[in-house]
């Protein structure tokens, strides 16, 4: 995918990197991005998308309540990338009305990705996308909201089920502790519930 | 055979158009055009015309013109909504765009061009054709999901 996109670049003038990471497509937007929904527009207003049980009014306080349904919390204005958590920022433009919402990755070490409304999707920085520079602009950060992720481990699977007695002795409890390979080859990728590996 | 008389006086007034057709004067240049001191007797005799003659307003030039103009200029304001509203996932906000409210107050007019514009962007016009119509046919199951919308309008106006 070509990284050059004048049409991004003239609706964020200070926009300085970034990284097109899907094409036009509008099944989803924003909002429903960062909250990992690829299939549905999510906005507080009818025939759109939004969680059963919080209010359906477009105010920050509803974006608020819509992540927190989701299992974030709020963390204040702390961008900083912080291992096992995403993150999102929700954006309001100068009257405090939301206008965007960005999405931290727990895996990509500080990356924030965004759905341009309609358009594609991209890697940039919170500061890219800031600012106002119309009435259509993001405007700035108001709030960022953190969730901490369940772990995700590479198991090579055919070594794991071929030692995987002499690997992992029985031992009296449920506790099971793994022994955990990366391998440059084909991996097997298990979530395992947090908790179970110490 | 009061028709055919009247159709004599109008030709003398209007002999500079050759297809001259008594029913494709449109209403508005009808009354205007019956001067009654030049072509008819009396005012009596406009309003009888006007309850008797058919006039076939599909093939009145100014209604064909006046149609023509409306899909152009849907058209334009389309183009300058969906310009300056393609990064905004605000619903509200893309209804207040200028274009956008000059395209709801084209009223009825607008609306089975909407329809079709559901196919190429369809996020944009559900407002729109949501005001116009005045029903939302989207059943709460297909919220937001766009496709199923879009299936939902069309399905709608099919049977509109």
């Amino acid at each position: 995918m070509p990284d050059y996109d004048s049409f991004i670049e003239s609706c964020f003038p200070h926009i300085s990197s970034y990284n097109i990471k899907s094409p036009i497509d509008y099944k989803y937007n924003c909002i429903a991005f960062a909250a990992n929904d690829t299939t549905k527009w999510w906005w507080p207003k009818a025939p759109y998308y939004w969680p059963p049980d919080v209010p359906e009014k477009e105010d920050l306080a509803s974006f608020i309540a819509c992540y927190e349904s989701l299992g974030y919390v709020v963390c204040g204005l702390n961008s900083k990338y912080k291992k096992c958590y995403e993150k999102v920022a929700l954006f309001v433009d100068s009257y405090g009305n939301p206008t965007h919402a960005a999405k931290q990755d727990a895996e990509n070490k500080g990356i924030w990705k965004s759905k341009l409304g309609k358009y594609k999707d991209i890697e940039h920085t919170l500061k890219d996308i800031s600012g106002t520079y119309n009435q259509y602009s993001y405007g700035n950060v108001a709030i960022i909201l953190k969730r901490k992720v369940k772990r995700v481990f590479k198991i090579n699977r055919p070594s794991f089920l071929k030692n995987w007695k002499q690997s992992f002795p029985k031992k009296k409890g449920n506790l099971l502790r793994m022994v955990i390979s990366i391998n440059n080859g084909i991996h097997n990728q298990v979530r395992l519930p947090a908790g179970i590996v110490s | 055979m009061r028709e055919v008389i009247l159709k004599e006086k109008l030709l003398t007034k209007f002999s500079r158009f050759s297809n001259f057709n008594l029913t494709q004067i449109p209403p508005y240049l009808f009354l205007r055009s019956f001067d009654h001191r030049g072509v008819v007797d009396s005012l009596e005799e406009i309003y009888w015309i006007r309850e008797n003659v058919i006039f076939n307003l599909t093939c009145s030039p100014a209604l064909t013109h006046r149609e023509n103009n409306i899909a152009a200029r849907f058209s334009q304001l389309a183009s300058e909504v969906i310009e300056d509203c393609m990064m905004v996932s605000s619903p509200t906000k893309i209804a207040l765009h200028p274009s956008y409210q000059e395209i709801i107050g084209m009223g009825k007019k607008a609306l089975p061009l909407l329809i079709k514009k559901l196919d190429e962007t369809p996020i944009f016009w559900f407002w729109a054709c949501e005001a116009i119509a005045g029903i939302n046919p989207v059943p709460k199951s297909h919220r937001g999901n766009i496709p199923e919308m879009v299936k939902d309008w069309k399905k709608w106006a099919n049977t509109y």
